[in-house]
């Protein structure tokens, strides 16, 4: 089974869309996240907060390191993410569900001593939680792909 | 062979729906993507909305992109990004 990520011509980074499933979304939700081997945890971050319309102020929050300083996430509970994988080798395509304890949220509120979360920090990150389910990434800037299996 | 945890499957009718909007909106980024120049150039320094390979929408502020955009059944359908004149630079 595999994973095929896109990657972005402009930055050269690979992201992948997929379903966001929680307790306070009544349908699954697409998001765009992009691969991020830095995050441990998976991150939405404020355009995708606000275009899902999640609550935030009455979930947990929580300490973190990032390159740029400390920030304090809220923590989402229970989440699933649906990725698109092809599962066989003749290229059938299924959600294949990934769940979480928790992901982070950084809205545009954030009490980031460094850098608060603006608007056109847009991209929601796919973090090591999830990533470290592949466990041989291939990279093809020819194609503009990543494949994770 | 990753070792997935497959507790549900999502309802195999419903699936193919839900792949098939995936596979639109990435459509979407690729023609963002593809089009980066043309659109610096005509919608500099805005929040645009992206559907069937259009600029649909756009405007100076995201809030109120998404009021616009929230008035519409499917707002998932929409690629929305934000066209600044800076190059890509992540640091993530």
């Amino acid at each position: 089974m595999y994973v095929v990520a896109p990657i972005d011509v402009n930055t050269n980074q690979a992201y992948l869309l997929g379903y966001l499933l929680c307790s306070q979304l009544s349908t699954p939700r697409r998001v765009r996240f992009y691969i991020d081997s830095g995050s441990t945890i998976t991150t939405l971050l404020s355009i995708d907060i606000v275009r899902l319309n999640l609550r935030w102020s009455n979930l947990t929050q929580t300490d973190c390191d990032t390159a740029i300083g400390p920030a304090k996430p809220y923590e989402l509970p229970s989440v699933t993410i649906l990725l698109k994988t092809i599962v066989d080798e003749q290229g059938t395509e299924q959600l294949i569900p990934h769940s979480l304890d928790k992901i982070n949220l950084l809205p545009p509120d954030d009490p980031c001593d460094v850098v608060p979360a603006q608007y056109e920090f847009a991209f929601s990150l796919l973090g090591m939680d999830i990533l470290k389910e592949f466990t041989r990434w291939e990279w093809n800037f020819t194609k503009n792909q990543l494949i994770l299996k | 062979m990753p070792v997935l945890v497959q507790k549900k499957r999502v309802d195999p009718k419903l699936e193919l729906e839900l792949l098939s909007k995936l596979d639109q909106l990435q459509q979407e980024y690729l023609w963002i993507s593809d089009n980066e120049q043309k659109l610096k150039k005509n919608h500099l320094n805005k929040y645009i909305a992206v559907k069937n390979k259009k600029v649909v929408f756009d405007s100076d502020d995201f809030e109120a992109l998404m009021k616009v955009l929230m008035l519409h059944d499917d707002v998932d359908s929409f690629a929305i990004k934000h066209i600044t004149k800076k190059p890509a630079c992540l640091l993530l």
